[in-house]
């Protein structure tokens, strides 16, 4: 457990953007490993089983919320978001937190990713972190494509001011 | 479209391969009690997968029985339900015949006059509730 435990409350910290939820999961997540420990014990893909299962746990936990984020999400049409995401109009630097060490990057990145909404955040992170494609992230998700693309593409640009404010100057984002 | 591919890149550098977040001390000491809560609770407030064989086996035979009981009182029902329809075709028959008594004591003309005059009165309630609530309700919202 010791040497998952960090990965699996990652990857559900992230994906939830609450760390509460996030060890609730982990927990569920480490049961359902040792329920499973004559599998996983000889498995040379135990961390995978262990990322898909927390990944899973915290999608259906989120979908079972997911009315209240919906409202504001898939109410809206594809054209107004994609009028909003280019009304925010920050320039998009050659590189993100160079200049940072691994540990600043990462608190950096996670707090900006807790201020995200979770119809942002959630595809985001599936895309970013995950490395699932728009088709797997609008399946998995059960929204549409464009749909997708458009909150990822919103996300990524509300990820800059919130970065600028968590310690990256704009004008260092400009030069 | 440059932007969003550049935005997209630019991104995805910075939130690649991020160290892992340190899970809460707790976690370890959470596990361990949710495993002895669980390892606790007798078997029948377990999943199905953990009860034991005996239990397991005795459920199975217990729904198969059930099953075959419900066919079986299904089948003994529809055996018995030929008289019962032809009671239900008796009563029919019978509400059909009081049903035309009216028909047969009132003139024709008197019950088209009262449709009518009923069709009236419903469009006449519309057009006084539409109108009410034109009246009533929109004007002061109108008005704020």
């Amino acid at each position: 457990m010791r040497a998952y435990q960090d990965m699996v409350f990652s990857t559900a910290a992230r994906l939830a953007g609450n760390d509460v939820v996030a060890e609730d999961i982990a927990q569920e997540v480490f049961v359902k490993a040792y329920e499973n420990f004559g599998h996983l014990r000889s498995s040379p893909t135990a961390g995978g089983w262990l990322k898909t299962v927390t990944t899973n746990l915290m999608l259906n936990h989120l979908m079972r919320h997911r009315k209240r984020w919906r409202l504001f999400s898939e109410f809206t049409s594809p054209e107004s978001d994609e009028a909003a995401a280019d009304s925010v109009d920050f320039p998009v630097p050659d590189t993100l937190l160079a200049d940072l060490g691994a540990e600043q990057r990462r608190a950096v990145v996670d707090a900006a990713l807790r201020r995200l909404p979770d119809h942002q955040r959630l595809p985001l992170v599936l895309y970013h972190f995950e490395e699932l494609r728009y088709e797997v992230i609008a399946d998995r998700l059960r929204v549409s494509l464009a749909k997708i693309k458009t909150d990822i593409r919103r996300g990524r640009a509300a990820l800059l001011p919130l970065l600028a404010t968590a310690g990256i100057t704009r004008d260092h984002l400009e030069n | 479209m440059e932007r969003d591919e550049r935005l997209r890149r630019v991104v995805d550098h910075a939130l690649r391969d991020l160290p892992h977040r340190p899970a809460p001390a707790t976690l370890q000491a959470r596990v361990r009690a949710e495993l002895r809560r669980r390892a606790a609770l007798p078997w029948w407030r377990r999943s199905f997968a953990y009860w034991p064989t005996l239990a397991r086996s005795a459920f199975v035979a217990v729904c198969i029985a059930l099953t075959a009981l419900t066919l079986l009182v299904g089948s003994l029902t529809t055996l018995d339900l030929a008289p019962a329809t032809q009671q239900f075709l008796k009563l029919l028959s019978l509400a059909t015949a009081v049903e035309d008594v009216p028909a047969r004591l009132i003139p024709p003309m008197w019950l088209d006059s009262a449709l009518v005059a009923g069709a009236l009165l419903y469009a006449m309630l519309f057009g006084l509730g539409a109108f009410a609530y034109r009246t009533l309700y929109l004007k002061p919202l109108d008005g704020r």
